[in-house]
């Protein structure tokens, strides 16, 4: 028995070591060198190669056909499905299919109205005015009118998740009319209409009263083009199509979210037709092996994230001096790492901030801290640590950070820096938000722009490096004036800001800023993920018949 | 030559024609600890790069003559990092055997010679820890240590202690009984003295085997504790990582991560194999092929 077990392992150890002759001699790291230039000079990345050709495929594949399933993947069960919740990946992969923003981000970032017909702002009255489009209803059949706008903005200020980043100087919500609701401001916030387009999913007030926050949380009601049927917690989520939805009627008989929790097992399962799309962040490798084979990838305008060095300026240490965190900077080449591992800028960039050139909020004036291994090494010297000495980086799980904080560990390690890495598993990690040893590999989420991110979380309270952060007068007080001013002094105010946090006090470096890619089937057709990652235009979504 | 030197030679022969008698196999594997030793140990010469070495033009580039078996996610030499992964692995699986057989033996054998009530209690306190899974175990004493080597070999011995605990115990509770424990006992011996040099020797050819199967089992759960993110830290040179950060290319540069899960595989079975002709060579009564 013993001799027939041996037998059949070494026979299946013989088959892996054939499957690994065929697939050695591919090289997927080259095929990213042909794939196009580095991140446009608009807030736009460009276009993967296969995206173009999918276009051309979809001009070809006729009329829209109605009916069908898509099956997007997830890579866990969602923690929550309360929109007021909201926050994580799977939980943003799947919210937007349900539910809908009053506001939602142009291709340049720009917050504009969706739900609503028009947005106003009066700084003088500390007023926005919000004019409800007409037509719209919940998946219930409860209007989406004026009264549900306010139910929603109080909710979100009292129950919210984000509340304290985006609803601070809510003061009250007062309903005009059916269609218009004024928002009283207690001071002015610029940034207000960011925080809508955010956060804000509007959810059924008559669903949430009826069921409760823990039924609603497994029934959810939007005013989105697919309702829920039924959420089986280790499997998926099961939608069908909302027949009455404003937009129109979706093709799709509905939407279904399924949990694949790797890379690998998503790849398998969209080359087998299990899946319609998966959605890849600093993965080139992938993205370029799917585009051999013919999916069509899709880079959304807006970029995804900013993987960031984030310094504890303020406790005891080397960090504390301003010329070790910039010899840190010029120590570690973002470009070269860039290039290698997001596809020469196809899936990303190295930048100085968390915007790319050519975006609204994007500071020319912050220059950055180039590669340069001898001016790093002189830094330190000039700080008194020539010799060097230890750091720990933390970093969130995740396969992209893994391989960029090996590659800055071993780029320190050639100025005598001996770095430590603490990998944090992901439910761990709102533990480490507020303070860490050492450097803090952080990946901001970029889907608000910059000037959100800034303005929410450099400031002090902030739950977001709340006692690491140096929030020196000169920047807070920047954020402080730009949120409470009119948009040019935002600007101008928010970049100068910018220009400190990065360039002079080096309290943030921009190592990379990706985009996230959809890979859809080739029988699939219409926006998914375009402007933003999960974002589709999902009423127009319309799969070819089996 | 001496009656007792030529008893030992005499058994020695026995010993390994018994050994290798099973096939094979055995020898194969034998072949395998040999060769997994002299690379763990000579890693260093046998490969022209360091493992922590990056290359960032040449990720997951496949074989080549510059790099006999390509390179990872963030262009080190794959050879590099398994001959060196090696080394990881036998530490750890060496570490953690010696400590836990040290430590396992010693309280089996105390508790099995003594009796009573410590022997109760020492016995439902290890048949508590057989109950939980060794990984599900290891898994969350790893979150109270650090991820590098002896810290994970800390952990892992403490889950394979109660093999140590229950083998040496049931030998002893039934080898107290024998003539020449009773006759030590009425002339007076220490009973530390009984428990070592009489006790222990007798259950050594045991300890042996459970040795070399533990080093087996300590291999795979730190490359299993690795895999999971929980064990030794990257860049760190363990097949466990490695397949943990080559999973993802399974599909398009497999090597990466099937590679290192060979490794594995061919040293845990080796070492399984080997513990099972060891048990043989060293039992009369089960003498066998294989």
């Amino acid at each position: 028995m013993k001799k027939k077990v041996a037998m059949l392992l070494t026979a299946a150890m013989c088959v892996s070591l054939a499957a690994c002759g065929g697939g050695g001699g591919d090289k997927p790291a080259d095929s990213g060198n042909d794939a196009g230039s580095a991140g446009g000079t608009e807030q736009t990345a460009p276009p993967a190669e296969s995206g173009d050709e999918g276009g051309d495929a979809q001009a070809d594949a006729g009329e829209p056909v109605s009916g069908g399933t898509f099956t997007v993947a997830i890579t866990d069960d969602p923690t929550t499905l309360q929109g007021w919740m909201v926050r994580n990946t799977n939980e943003g992969t799947v919210s937007p299919a349900i539910y809908e923003t009053l506001l939602k981000y142009d291709e340049t970032g720009k917050p504009q109205p969706y739900l609503l017909e028009s947005f106003d702002a009066d700084a003088e009255a500390l007023t926005y005015t919000l004019v409800v489009k007409d037509g719209i209803t919940f998946q219930d059949g409860t209007p989406m009118d004026a009264e549900a706008v306010k139910w929603n903005i109080d909710y979100y200020k009292e129950n919210g998740v984000l509340s304290g980043s985006y609803y601070n100087y809510v003061d009250s919500v007062e309903v005009v009319d059916e269609k218009t609701v004024v928002v009283h401001m207690s001071s002015w916030d610029a940034l207000f209409d960011y925080g809508l387009a955010r956060t804000c999913f509007m959810c059924s007030p008559t669903a949430v009263e009826e069921l409760g926050p823990d039924g609603f949380n497994e029934a959810p009601v939007g005013t989105g083009a697919f309702k829920v049927t039924k959420w089986v917690h280790g499997e998926g989520i099961y939608t069908e199509r909302y027949d009455n939805y404003w937009g129109g009627t979706p093709y799709l008989d509905g939407v279904n979210f399924m949990i694949y929790a790797s890379t690998a097992t998503q790849q398998a399962a969209l080359e087998v037709g299990d899946l319609d799309v998966m959605t890849l962040s600093g993965d080139s490798v992938t993205a370029d092996a799917l585009k051999a084979k013919g999916y069509n990838l899709t880079n959304a305008a807006i970029p995804t994230t900013g993987y960031t060095l984030c310094f504890n300026s303020i406790a005891e240490g080397p960090l504390t001096d301003v010329r070790v965190r910039q010899a840190i900077c010029y120590a570690v080449d973002a470009e070269t790492i860039c290039n290698s591992l997001l596809g020469n800028g196809v899936y990303g960039t190295s930048t100085t901030q968390w915007a790319i050139p050519g975006a609204a909020t994007y500071n020319d004036e912050v220059t950055g801290y180039g590669y340069d291994v001898e001016k790093a090494k002189a830094l330190l010297a000039e700080a008194g640590y020539a010799d060097g000495f230890e750091l720990t980086i933390n970093f969130q799980v995740g396969d992209f950070a893994k391989s960029v904080c090996q590659i800055i560990q071993a780029e320190l390690q050639e100025i005598g820096i001996t770095v430590t890495l603490n990998q944090i598993e992901v439910a761990n990690y709102a533990d480490y938000l507020g303070e860490w040893d050492g450097i803090l590999f952080h990946p901001m989420g970029l889907g608000n722009g910059q000037f959100s991110q800034v303005a929410a979380n450099m400031i002090p309270g902030a739950r977001f490096g709340g006692s690491t952060f140096l929030h020196d007068d000169v920047s807070v007080g920047l954020i402080q004036e730009a949120v409470a001013s009119d948009e040019a002094t935002m600007d101008k105010n928010l970049k100068e800001a910018v220009k400190v946090l990065f360039q002079d006090n080096v309290e943030l470096y921009a190592v990379a800023v990706t985009y996230s890619t959809s890979v859809t089937s080739p029988k699939v057709h219409g926006d998914y993920g375009a402007v933003q990652e999960h974002n589709a235009t999902w009423n127009q979504l319309w799969k070819e018949a089996e | 030559m001496s009656e007792g030197k030529a008893k030992k030679t005499n058994g020695a022969r026995r010993f390994f024609r018994v050994f290798f008698s099973r096939g094979w196999v055995t020898k194969l594997c034998f072949g395998i600890i040999v060769a997994f030793v002299f690379i763990a140990v000579f890693a260093p010469l046998l490969t022209p790069y360091t493992p922590y070495e990056q290359n960032l033009l040449s990720i997951l580039a496949g074989p080549s003559g510059e790099h006999l078996l390509g390179c990872d996610n963030i262009g080190r030499d794959t050879l590099t990092r398994l001959l060196y992964g090696a080394r990881v692995s036998l530490v750890t699986g060496l570490l953690s055997s010696i400590w836990a057989a040290a430590v396992g033996t010693t309280i089996g054998l105390i508790a099995g010679y003594v009796g009573g009530w410590v022997n109760t209690l020492v016995m439902r306190i290890t048949d508590a820890m057989i109950a939980i899974p060794p990984i599900i175990f290891t898994m969350v004493l790893s979150t109270m240590v650090t991820g590098n080597l002896l810290g994970i070999s800390v952990v892992i011995g403490v889950s394979i202690i109660p093999s140590y605990i229950r083998m040496v115990n049931g030998l002893v509770i039934s080898l107290r009984e024998n003539d020449y424990v009773t006759a030590a006992n009425l002339i007076g011996q220490k009973q530390l003295v009984i428990m070592f040099r009489h006790l222990l020797p007798n259950c050594l050819a045991s300890l042996i085997v459970t040795f070399t199967m533990n080093v087996g089992t300590a291999i795979m759960l730190e490359s299993t504790l690795s895999y999971l993110g929980v064990g030794i830290i990257p860049p760190t040179p363990a097949w466990g990582v490695m397949v943990s950060e080559g999973y993802k290319y399974l599909f398009n540069q497999p090597l990466v991560a099937i590679l290192p899960g060979i490794c594995i595989m061919l040293v845990v079975i080796a070492f399984n194999i080997v513990g099972d002709a060891l048990r043989d060579a060293l039992d009369p009564r089960l003498r066998g092929k294989l």
